[in-house]
């Protein structure tokens, strides 16, 4: 039988979002000491409504000195193409942002179309005030007796 | 929880006398204040009702200043319950907040366990949708998939789905993410959602039983909605619900129908204009909700 795939399919050039989300997730425990961790959870519950993508996921603070107490960051959503990829956050993390690190604003929610613009639409999530206030809250009540 | 005498037959209940002593209810109160220093009306409300949970949103009333209304004239005393990442909604209760801790939480969301000695443990979820000005139907219904999701995953952690919902979802009982089984799965009939879940696509999705369902209109008694708005456009409820109270099948044996109002007097006051449509004069433009449960 002819092979007619092409010769080179299993070479994987693209990091799938979730993996960066990962590899950020698993940083954010060495940061706190283990403290806090961060964890990315698959958005469950296939919707067939217009403009809503197949992957996404939420990524999360868990405090486990809290009894798991999670806190939601931000969410992404993306097609099987990976970009373009649509950003969910909080309005005070957004008032942050430097918009033109994006592609685009798309009502509440914040359009990637790379790698490259994830990354940095990340660096900017993960450096905002609000998220920084967040997380010092978050370390308090964990540090906090009893 | 304790309790304190009640006089049975109140007109001061709305149009309703209250028919029962509510003896041994865990009770909550849901108001969007709409950013207005309503700290006497809700302490007017609690006083009234013998609220134990208080849950508000759009409150710019600070802490100390509605727990001194509160605390001004009632017993038990009212102490705050704040969330830790979740600062858009407000909780204050008759107990130590070490009662009502924070679960999992987003900026505009709060999932809560309640859990009273001696009493049945539950899920109290509280959320606040951003407006239709802000975000599309789709958008919106899209959130319902999140929560609901949310809401399933902090039910798997706690080990039963005992789950209320009190929210302003911005979205009336009938819209998709309030009725899709992927979003929230609001039926308007207790004995749909008491069949648990519906297979769709061999999928299971859990219901939650949406009693707002049957405060539209004037047919029943009380308020038609819980909001007000009229426009020019030719498609006009006027009245919707936006502001909304679910309750998952394994709460319905603690829930009777006549245990939710939408309040439209304090006690003191009406809480409508002449009209009939909320009074923005003297409070919200939301009408607060009460709901009580048979822990």
């Amino acid at each position: 039988m002819t092979d007619l795939w092409p010769q080179d399919l299993k070479r994987v050039t693209k990091k799938a979002p979730v993996t960066i989300l990962k590899e950020q997730a698993s940083l954010l425990g060495e940061k706190t000491d283990y403290v806090l961790q961060g964890d990315v959870v698959a958005i469950s519950g296939k919707s067939m409504l217009e403009g809503y993508r197949d992957f996404a996921y939420s990524f999360e603070i868990v405090a486990p000195a809290l009894e798991g107490y999670r806190y939601r960051l931000f969410a992404i959503s993306h097609g099987v193409e990976l970009y373009p990829l649509r950003i969910s956050v909080e309005d005070e993390i957004r008032a942050d942002m430097t918009l033109s690190a994006l592609a685009g604003v798309e009502a509440y929610h914040l359009m990637v179309d790379s790698e490259e613009m994830f990354l940095s639409a990340l660096r900017e999530i993960f450096n905002s005030t609000k998220t920084r206030q967040i997380i010092e809250a978050i370390l308090a009540q964990s540090q906090t007796p009893d | 929880m304790a309790r304190y005498p009640h006089s049975g037959l109140n007109p001061d209940f709305g149009k309703q006398p209250c028919l029962y002593c509510p003896a041994d209810m865990t009770t909550f109160l849901f108001w969007n204040l709409n950013r207005k220093p309503l700290q006497a009306t809700v302490a007017r409300l609690a006083s009234k009702f013998e609220v134990d949970v208080i849950v508000l949103l759009e409150c710019i009333i600070q802490p100390h200043a509605l727990l001194r209304s509160l605390n001004q004239t009632l017993v038990p005393r009212y102490r705050y319950a704040p969330g830790i990442g979740c600062k858009k909604v407000e909780i204050l209760a008759r107990f130590s907040r070490r009662f009502i801790r924070p679960v999992y939480e987003t900026d505009r969301l709060t999932i809560r366990t309640l859990a009273l000695p001696g009493l049945t443990e539950l899920l109290v979820a509280c959320v606040h949708f951003p407006s239709k000005l802000h975000w599309s139907e789709p958008s919106q219904a899209m959130e319902c998939v999140k929560l609901a999701g949310s809401i399933r995953d902090a039910e798997e952690k706690a080990g039963h789905s005992r789950t209320i919902l009190l929210g302003d979802l911005n979205m009336n009982p009938f819209e998709d993410g309030m009725v899709s089984a992927s979003g929230l799965h609001g039926v308007m009939t207790r004995r749909i959602a008491e069949k648990g879940v519906r297979l769709v696509q061999g999928e299971e999705y859990p219901f939650f039983y949406n009693p707002m369902w049957g405060f539209f209109g004037d047919v029943t008694a009380g308020p038609p909605g819980t909001y007000y708005y009229r426009s020019s456009e030719h498609k006009v409820f006027f009245w919707n619900i936006f502001d909304q109270v679910l309750l998952r099948p394994g709460l319905l044996p603690y829930f009777d129908k006549r245990d939710i109002e939408i309040l439209e007097t304090d006690g003191n006051a009406s809480l409508l204009s002449p009209n009939g449509s909320p009074d923005t004069n003297i409070a919200s433009d939301h009408l607060p909700i009460l709901l009580r449960l048979r822990l």
